[in-house]
């Protein structure tokens, strides 16, 4: 088989890498431009909504805690899983890194998405807006789990991941 | 008397109409700036208190052309919501929302709200 055949017939991985300045009035943009980019691959029109609930949800968290200058968004799409990962990363301060990992272990460890989400409204009819809302969102209404990873000493990844369905002609 | 006014934020649109005491507000096109997070709070704000004035039974809230809303827009139905429960038995109006069920984050953002007040929301 030639090199050309044989790229042709593997599984086609869109994936995406983009760094951009952390303005929340990008967040918008750069959220269109990721729906616009994987409604070529998903069949799943729910789950296409699901991606850009989560791509802005953590793109605007990422963008309010950014210190660097700069607000990292990676995807990747598996087309033979069908699993699609949201990562992004900042260097948020030390403060917010303490609230976005507490917020993260109290969502991983709720046993009811739904009476999770509750919970978090419930919390913010009272208090100042923060990320807990965002992510709640990602969670339980996006069907995304979340988890982080360190980048360094305070860089943090923040990585969200699903199974959507995708078109098998992208896929083969 | 029908009485209408709109408010216009880059690429979002709101709509609040009255008649008698009838309260209907549409929302369209892009809730995602921080300018909209302002302006729907203000209308919120404004809209409790023209229903507690009109003693309006309900409030009417058409999101069926509302293409997308962030977390941060969303909140903005939370802290209203607060509002409302805070009001006297006999003032508490409800709110209806109409929806865009092929819309995946309206069915299910709007499913979770009307669990969350249930006395109050309903969602078509």
């Amino acid at each position: 088989m030639s090199q050309e055949a044989s790229q042709q017939s593997a599984p086609f991985k869109a994936f995406l890498d983009l760094t951009f300045a952390p303005s929340l009035r990008l967040v918008p943009v750069v959220r269109e431009f990721v729906t616009k980019f994987y409604a070529k691959m998903f069949v799943d029109q729910d789950g296409l909504s699901r991606l850009e609930v989560t791509a802005h949800e953590l793109l605007e968290n990422a963008v309010k805690n950014s210190t660097d200058g700069a607000t990292r968004l990676q995807i990747d799409y598996d087309p033979v899983r069908w699993i699609v990962t949201v990562r992004t990363l900042n260097y948020p301060t030390t403060d917010n890194l303490d609230i976005l990992q507490q917020n993260i272990h109290d969502l991983q460890t709720s046993s009811n998405a739904d009476a999770y989400y509750q919970q978090i409204l419930a919390r913010n009819m009272v208090a100042p807006e923060g990320s807990d809302l965002g992510l709640a969102r990602v969670w339980a209404e996006a069907g995304f789990t979340i988890r982080t990873e360190m980048e360094g000493v305070s860089g943090v990844w923040v990585i969200a991941e699903s199974r959507i369905r995708g078109r098998a002609e992208v896929a083969s | 008397m029908n009485q209408e006014s709109e408010v216009k934020t880059g690429r979002f649109v709101a709509g609040m109409s009255e008649e008698s005491s009838q309260l209907a507000i549409r929302l369209g096109g892009h809730a995602d700036m921080p300018e909209v997070v302002d302006a729907l709070s203000a209308l919120w704000m404004r809209v409790h208190a023209r229903a507690l004035d009109l003693k309006a039974p309900v409030v009417t809230v058409d999101l069926r052309t509302l293409e997308f809303m962030s977390s941060s827009c969303f909140r903005t139905f939370v802290v209203w919501l607060s509002h409302l429960a805070q009001a006297k038995d006999g003032e508490r109006y409800r709110v209806r929302f109409l929806s865009d069920a092929t819309r995946y984050w309206q069915r299910k953002g709007l499913q979770v709200l009307s669990a969350f007040a249930r006395d109050v929301v309903t969602v078509e």
